[in-house]
C-alpha cells in the first residue's frame, strides 16, 4: 500500500465517527493544555524569582574573601582570577588607611562636608562593574571621580543659618506606605534638588593623617560624573566617591610616603560573563584557598525549589495527558472491534500486516497532532488571559480599542512584568511532539489487536 | 513470492492440491472435534468447483484451508505448487494479492468507499497508483453492468448490485483462483442467476479456476464437478449438470 492511500485510508475511518473523533481529541485537548498551562505557570515563577534576585543585586557577581593561609586579596589575586575562564573581570575594592579628609566646594570653600565614603576601583574594571551613571561619564582624566547619587545632599553651606543649612533628603524618602501604616525608604520619592550639583564640579580635599589631624595635605579632584545609588556595589554610590584606585593610592603615598607599592584590597568582588558560570568560577576561586559569597547561594535553593514545584505541576499535567491516552487506546480499541470484519475482509484480499498496523497508528498518532496543535493553541489563549487577569502591570488599564488592548496583552505578557504564566516557544513544539508519541504509544496495543484479526472473520456469518 | 519456495509443482495439471488435510478444533477442556479427517483433493485449472454440503459438514472449514484463512491440524495445501499452508502471514498476503479472490456471501464491501474504490482495493494493497488502478476497477465495474453506479456507496446499491461490486473486486486483479463463498445466500432467484453467470463467464474467459462453496443444490448445479462433504469427510466426487470438458 502507498502511504498516500493509508494516510486516506485513516482519515476515512477518522471522520466516519465524527463525535467520537472529536470527543477523543478533546480528550488530547485538555491534556496537552494542562501540561503547557502548568509548565508554564512553572516557567512564570521562575522568570519572577529571577527579577527578584536581579532586584536584590547584580547575580553574575561574587565577592571574594580571604580564606586563611596564604590566600590574600592583592593584585595577585586579581590576576589569577581574571584568568579564570569566563571570568568578565575582577574588581579589587580599595580604601585609605588612617586617613580623614575635609571636603570643600564651591567659591571660598562655600560647601563643606564633613565626611564620605571613599572607595577606589581599578581603572579597567570601573565600566564593568555595572555602575549605572546618572549623568557625566567615567573618569578618563587623572583624579576624576564619581561621586554618589546623593552625595551631594552632604554638602553644608556655610552662607546659611544653622539648622537650615543641609537639603534634608530623609523626610521625603521615608514615606508612609498607605497599605501597611508603617514608613518606609522609598528610593524613587521627589526629592528637593541640593544646593550644588556636583556634576562637573571641582573639589578640593583636605587630607590628614589620624596621627597628625592638623598637618593637612591637599588635593583637587573633579566629579566627571553622578551614580545611581546600588549599596550591592558600594556604600559611596549613594554618599560618597569612587576613585580610580591609582589615584587613591596616590593620595595614601601623599599622607603615607613611606608606605609600600604593595596593596592589599579590602574586597575583592568576580563578575562572571553568564549566571550560569557562577557556580564553576567560586569552585575555582574555593580551591584557591579563598572564601566566597554571591548570590548562587540564594538563587540555587530558590531555582530548585521552583523547579520542584514545575515538576509537581508538569506531573498534574502530565496525568491529565495520561488519561486522554488511555481515552485513544479505548476509543481506537472500539472503533477495531467494530471494524473486525473490515479487518478480516482486507486481509482476504491481501493487505500486509505493517499496513494494517500503520493505518492504526497513524489514526492515533493523528488523534494526538490535531489535540497538540489545538491543546497548544489553547494553552496560548489561557496564557493571555491568566496573564491580563493577574498581572498587577495592567491593572486598572482600560480597554477602549483595539489597541488599548494590544497594548495591554502585549504588557501583561512582557517577562519583565512577571506575568503567572510563561510559554517559551520550544514549549508548543514539545506539546505538539509530545500528543503525537502519546497518540502512537496508545495506538500500539490497539493496532497489535488489529493486526491479530484472523482473516477468517470476513467469512463468518452474523 | 513462490519463488522463494522450495517446492516444485506437484501436479502440474493441479490448480490446487490438498494433500491428506486434517483439522481440529480443541473445545475448551473437551476431546479434540475432528473438522475435517484426512481430506486429498486436486482441483484442476479452470474448473468450477462446488464443496456441497449441510451445515456442520466442514465445507467452511475447508474453503478456510484451502484459502489459507487457517492453518490446518496436518496435511498441506499446494495453490499454483505453493505449499500455502506454511506461508507467514506476509507471504501469504502476498500471494492473495497475486494469485486469489474472495465472493463473500455478505458482499463485505467497505461502506466508506465507493463503488469504485471498493474493486479497486485489491490492486491498492499490491501498490498500484491511483490512476492505475481506477481504470482498472472502472472497466471491472462496466464488464459487471455497474458502469453508471460507480460513485455509489455500498448502502446506496441493492444486494445484487452490491455482490457484482464483490464480483468485481474478486476479479479485478486476474487471480487464478476465486473462492466464492455461498455468493447468492442474500439474494432472489433472478439475480442469483445473473450473479452465477457472471462468475462463470468471467471463469471461463480467463481460464481460471472457482471454488464454490454452498449448500444450495440449485447452485452446485452450475459446477463442472461437485464434491460433497458430510462430517468432514468426502462422500461423492462428481460430474455437475452443466459440466464441460476442459482441458
Amino acid at each position: 500500500m502507498k502511504v498516500f492511500d493509508m494516510i486516506k485510508m485513516c482519515l476515512q475511518n477518522l471522520t466516519r465517527r465524527k463525535s467520537r473523533t472529536i470527543l477523543t481529541v478533546l480528550g488530547v485537548v485538555i491534556g496537552c493544555c494542562a501540561i503547557v498551562t502548568m509548565m508554564s505557570i512553572g516557567y512564570g515563577v521562575q522568570n519572577s524569582q529571577q527579577i527578584m534576585l536581579e532586584g536584590m543585586g547584580d547575580l553574575t557577581l561574587i565577592q571574594v574573601y580571604p580564606g586563611g593561609g596564604n590566600s590574600k586579596l592583592d593584585d595577585a589575586a586579581i590576576k589569577k582570577f581574571q584568568n579564570i575562564a569566563n571570568v568578565d573581570v575582577a574588581i579589587g575594592k580599595y580604601q585609605l588607611n588612617n586617613i580623614g579628609m575635609e571636603i570643600y566646594a564651591g567659591d571660598n570653600k562655600r560647601y563643606q562636608m564633613q565626611w564620605a565614603q571613599v572607595v577606589g576601583i581599578n581603572e579597567d574594571a570601573m565600566e564593568k562593574f555595572g555602575f549605572e551613571l546618572i549623568s557625566g561619564s567615567f573618569p578618563k582624566e587623572k583624579y576624576e571621580v564619581l561621586a554618589g547619587q546623593f552625595t551631594a545632599y552632604n554638602l553644608m553651606d556655610t552662607q546659611r543659618p544653622e539648622g537650615h543649612n543641609m537639603v534634608d533628603r530623609w523626610s521625603a524618602m521615608n514615606t508612609m506606605n498607605p497599605e501597611t501604616g508603617y514608613y518606609e525608604y522609598n528610593p524613587d520619592a521627589e526629592l528637593p534638588a541640593p544646593y550644588l550639583d556636583l556634576q562637573g564640579q571641582t573639589l578640593t580635599l583636605d587630607l590628614y593623617s589620624y596621627e597628625n589631624p592638623d598637618q593637612k595635605k591637599t588635593q583637587e579632584i573633579k566629579v566627571s560624573g553622578v551614580v545611581k545609588e546600588d549599596y550591592n556595589k558600594d556604600y559611596a554610590t549613594s554618599e560618597g566617591f569612587i576613585f580610580v584606585t591609582t589615584d587613591l593610592l596616590a593620595i595614601q603615598k601623599l599622607i603615607y610616603p613611606s608606605s609600600t607599592q604593595m596593596i592589599t584590597y579590602n574586597e575583592i568582588y568576580v563578575k562572571a560573563r553568564d549566571i550560569s558560570q557562577v557556580a564553576d568560577i567560586e569552585k575555582e576561586i574555593k580551591k584557591m584557598g579563598y572564601s566566597t559569597y554571591s548570590m548562587e547561594s540564594v538563587r540555587k535553593p530558590l531555582e530548585e525549589e521552583a523547579r520542584k514545584q514545575q515538576m509537581m505541576l508538569g506531573g498534574l499535567g502530565a496525568v491529565s495527558l495520561f488519561v486522554a491516552a488511555l481515552g485513544i487506546t479505548n476509543t481506537m480499541i472500539m472503533s477495531i472491534s467494530e471494524r473486525t470484519r473490515e479487518i478480516g475482509v482486507m486481509k482476504a484480499l491481501g493487505c500486509y500486516l505493517g499496513n494494517i498496523r500503520a493505518v492504526f497508528l497513524m489514526e492515533a498518532g493523528f488523534i494526538g497532532l490535531i489535540g497538540g496543535v489545538i491543546g497548544g493553541a489553547l494553552s496560548f489563549i489561557i496564557s493571555v488571559v491568566m496573564n491580563v487577569l493577574t498581572n498587577e502591570a495592567v491593572k486598572g488599564m482600560e480597554i477602549n480599542s483595539l489597541e488599548t488592548l494590544w497594548t495591554m496583552i502585549t504588557t501583561a505578557m512582557a517577562p519583565e512584568n512577571s506575568p503567572m504564566s510563561i510559554i517559551p516557544l520550544w514549549l508548543y513544539g514539545f506539546a505538539i511532539v509530545f500528543s503525537i508519541i502519546i497518540g502512537l504509544g496508545s495506538g500500539f496495543y490497539p493496532a497489535n489487536k488489529a493486526v491479530h484479526i484472523s482473516a477468517m472473520e470476513a467469512i463468518k456469518r452474523e | 513470492m513462490e519463488n522463494e519456495q522450495p517446492t516444485k509443482v506437484r501436479k502440474p495439471r493441479a490448480m490446487i492440491h490438498v494433500k491428506d488435510l486434517r483439522k481440529e478444533y480443541q473445545l475448551e477442556g473437551g476431546a479434540p472435534v475432528v473438522a475435517l479427517k484426512r481430506i486429498n483433493l486436486d482441483i484442476m485449472e479452470g474448473e468450477l468447483c462446488c464443496i456441497f454440503g449441510t451445515s456442520g459438514s466442514g465445507k467452511s472449514t475447508l474453503l478456510n484451508q484451502l484459502a489459507g484463512l487457517e492453518k490446518p491440524t496436518f496435511g498441506d495445501v499446494y495453490i499454483r505448487g505453493v505449499p500455502i499452508t506454511r506461508l507467514n502471514e506476509n507471504q501469504l498476503a502476498a500471494f492473495r494479492q497475486k494469485h486469489i479472490g474472495f465472493v463473500f456471501q455478505s458482499y463485505n464491501l467497505l461502506p466508506f468507499m465507493t463503488a469504485v474504490e471498493n474493486v479497486a482495493m485489491p490492486l491498492m494493497f499490491r501498490g498500484d497508483s491511483r490512476r492505475e488502478r481506477t481504470k482498472k476497477a472502472v472497466a471491472m465495474l462496466k464488464k459487471v453492468g455497474l458502469g453508471n453506479r460507480l460513485k455509489h456507496y455500498p448502502r446506496q446499491m441493492s444486494g445484487g448490485q452490491q455482490q457484482r461490486v464483490g464480483i468485481a473486486r474478486a476479479f479485478v486483479a486476474m487471480p487464478d483462483v476465486v473462492f466464492a463463498d455461498e455468493p447468492t445466500g442474500n439474494l432472489d432467484s433472478k439475480t442469483t442467476i445473473e450473479v452465477m453467470d457472471m462468475i462463470k463467464s468471467f471463469a471461463r474467459k480467463y481460464r481460471q479456476t472457482i471454488v464454490l462453496v454452498t449448500h444450495d443444490p440449485e447452485l452446485a448445479k452450475y459446477a463442472d464437478r461437485i464434491v460433497t462433504l458430510v462430517d468432514g469427510r468426502i462422500v461423492s466426487d462428481t460430474k455437475g449438470e452443466n459440466h464441460e470438458e476442459i482441458c
